[in-house]
């Protein structure tokens, strides 16, 4: 479950990260409107708490929890990877 | 640079020593609630005087932190540590009574 | 001079009692982080120990009766816990002052299983709440994690605009400041629920410790009182024990079985009058200690079980701190977010250094502050570290084993602190970073190799999860270790 909650909470993360300015601005890309489908993805993740409350509500509030911050620090890393030659590039014209 | 502005810039800015003085006033104001919501709470109880000690231990716990952020962070005018000081003469009072 | 805005005032207290209490922090959050796993440790750390065994009988209860007296007329409080999910071994414990002792048994047969006398995992545990010194360790803990609430407070005053935006935002190839800067709020944020629950209920468990529910003059004098006394009647201490004789352990098991439900009791504890079957802290999130009570020959006494709101939200919030429920997964969630915890206070402490290494750098005081924080991020894991290799390597007939892997543990601390502290004294900074680091990275690495050739029947691709589990982090940790002294300046 705690897996299943952390792709859930991966898909939600990443399609707030392609619809949030800033992360947009790191990875030097253009603002897009998403579609409709991708901008409900984002809530995707209370599917996960659903899940979670129906296998054992005693621990659904802290696996759904915990996965988020897992989740998070996923995302987070996967865009600086995916990203990293953007901020190098950056980083060398900034310091020429 | 006229003296208004000037002495308005100076207010503007504080030491870091005053910070530590700030920090001691919040850190006594909080501590003072704390300690009088632990010494009062087991005479709030009418009932089980243990259970009403840990509720009091819960609440203190909760309210040190958020008291003293309150203390050291509005200080502009003393708002915050007036506000604490009020709260702890009034946890102060409460450990008279007895129920 | 600092601006006198909110933002401002707050970062400096934040800057300030982050640094102050982060170093005592740091290792209170690490200890805790390792002491999520103590019963799996203390597996590792007796590899004589078979990882797996048959269920347990009531015969094997009865063998364990003789070790048990042993220890009653030594005058200590044994108990016996029974198999579970997380150690399938019948195990007779006692706590030493420190930690929980074990001597364990096969729960098939109750034939007592040879191993090396060990601390175990329970030497975290203790680490974690009470710095391994008792009433003045648990009275710094509390007080830490009271800090540790406005800090965190603070923090997030000082970053409520951003606490969405730069929520996902990590740019380790920026520049350096920016770099730590992300790695601080990336490690905060996501895991701010975790780190006020477990500042909460962490400083909530030991209140008492500094907010007496008695005036302070008073609780001085109950803790010197009583020493008084003790002073005043040394024929009362000389009292032999007498104990008397130990029931069958089986039927009453049975009998308080049939009160918490078959398969949820965890342990059996022997007191001087009666013997007290308790629920497993496994059965649930609140810690409810539910427990039968016996008389020594063998009648019921009570059944006791606090039900009252506040007994039970003290119990929930003991249980969700202790984290003995919820089955492995949990308790890697557990870990992981104790980790990311330790890497925001961690790095926490890195930026206070960079961000006045410019103006104070050359200030003794720093270098001093540099020291600690040194011995504190690189010395505590390397303690650590070599804690695991003391376990195995020392030898196994000493009586005063135990002690010697803690000695072993605090030397290798204290040599990591001096060398810290005299070496950034020296402004011999990079060198101190790597050569802790490097030191750090080898020992690690080496752990797994360690623990295959130390325990018998090892092989590398057949290794109990335990066993793997451990190896596994000390090779991440000396991966992460080895990159960090790598890109030091």
């Amino acid at each position: 479950m705690i897996v299943l909650c952390s792709v859930l909470w991966i898909v939600s993360l990443s399609v707030q990260a392609v619809s949030e300015p800033r992360m947009l601005r790191i990875a030097r890309r253009e603002a897009v409107a998403p579609a409709l489908t991708v901008r409900l993805m984002r809530w995707v993740s209370l599917v996960g708490l659903l899940l979670c409350l129906y296998q054992r509500p005693s621990t659904a509030l802290f696996v759904w929890l915990g996965s988020f911050s897992i989740a998070t620090v996923v995302v987070a890393l996967g865009w600086a990877w995916r990203y990293r030659g953007v901020q190098r590039v950056r980083r060398t014209g900034g310091g020429s | 640079m006229s003296p208004d502005l000037s002495s308005a810039r100076q207010k503007a800015f504080v030491s870091p020593s005053r910070l530590v003085g700030r920090v001691l006033v919040a850190f006594v104001l909080a501590w003072a609630v704390a300690h009088f919501l632990t010494l009062g709470s087991s005479g709030w109880g009418p009932g089980n005087r243990h259970d009403a000690m840990i509720f009091g231990q819960m609440i203190a716990v909760a309210a040190f932190p958020i008291m003293g952020l309150l203390a050291f962070g509005a200080w502009k005018r003393l708002t915050g540590p007036v506000i604490v000081a009020c709260v702890a003469c009034l946890a102060g009072l409460a450990t008279l009574i007895h129920l | 001079m600092i601006q006198d805005r909110l933002r401002t005032r707050m970062g400096w207290l934040h800057a300030w009692s982050g640094f102050v209490f982060g170093l005592l922090l740091v290792c209170i959050f690490a200890s805790g982080t390792i002491a999520v796993f103590d019963t799996e440790l203390t597996r590792w750390l007796q590899p004589e120990v078979p990882p797996s065994a048959t269920a347990l009988t009531d015969e094997a209860l009865e063998e364990t009766l003789p070790t048990i007296r042993k220890l009653l007329e030594r005058d200590e409080k044994p108990f016996i816990t029974l198999p579970s999910e997380r150690d399938p071994i019948l195990r007779v414990q006692y706590h030493d002052g420190h930690e929980f002792l074990n001597i364990p048994f096969d729960p098939g047969t109750g034939q007592e299983l040879a191993a090396r006398a060990t601390v175990g995992g329970t030497f975290f545990y203790d680490l974690h709440y009470s710095l391994r010194n008792g009433d003045t360790g648990i009275i710094f803990v509390t007080f830490s994690g009271l800090m540790l609430l406005i800090v965190l407070g603070s923090g997030i005053i000082i970053h409520l605009k951003e606490l969405i935006p730069d929520l996902l935002v990590l740019r380790p190839f920026s520049a350096r400041l920016r770099a730590w800067l992300d790695v601080h709020v990336l490690a905060s944020v996501p895991f701010l629920p975790f780190a006020f629950m477990m500042a909460y209920t962490g400083t909530f468990l030991h209140t008492r410790s500094i907010l007496p529910p008695v005036s302070y003059l008073a609780s001085i004098n109950a803790a010197i009182t009583p020493v008084a006394v003790r002073a005043e009647s040394p024929a009362l201490q000389k009292e032999k024990t007498v104990v008397p004789a130990l029931p069958p352990l089986s039927p009453l098991l049975h009998d308080a079985e049939k009160v918490v439900r078959a398969g949820q009791v965890g342990f059996i504890l022997f007191l001087p009058k009666n013997i007290l079957i308790s629920r497993t802290d496994a059965s649930g999130p609140a810690r409810t200690r539910e427990h039968v009570d016996f008389s020594y020959d063998g009648h019921f006494i009570r059944h006791v079980l606090l039900t009252t709101p506040l007994t039970r939200t003290q119990q929930v919030m003991e249980g969700i701190h202790y984290v003995r429920w919820g089955g492995a997964g949990m308790r890697w969630l557990y870990f992981i977010s104790g980790l990311a915890t330790t890497i925001m206070i961690g790095s926490g402490l890195v930026l206070f250094l960079m961000k006045r290494r410019r103006l104070s750098g050359g200030r003794v005081i720093f270098r001093l502050a540099e020291g600690l924080t040194v011995s504190v991020l690189v010395g505590f894991p390397l303690a650590c570290s070599g804690f695991f290799w003391g376990n195995r390597l020392l030898s196994g007939g000493s009586e005063q084993r135990t002690q010697e892997e803690v000695t072993v543990f605090f030397l290798i601390w204290a040599a990591s602190a001096v060398w810290g502290m005299g070496g950034c004294l020296m402004k011999w900074r990079v060198q101190v970073w790597r050569s802790e680091l490097g030191l750090l990275a080898v020992l690690s690495a080496l752990l797994g190799p360690l623990d295959l050739l130390t325990r018998s029947g090892g092989t590398v691709f057949h290794t109990p999860t335990v066993f793997a589990a451990v190896d596994l982090i000390a090779l991440c940790v000396a991966a992460v270790a080895f990159q960090i002294a790598r890109r030091l300046a």
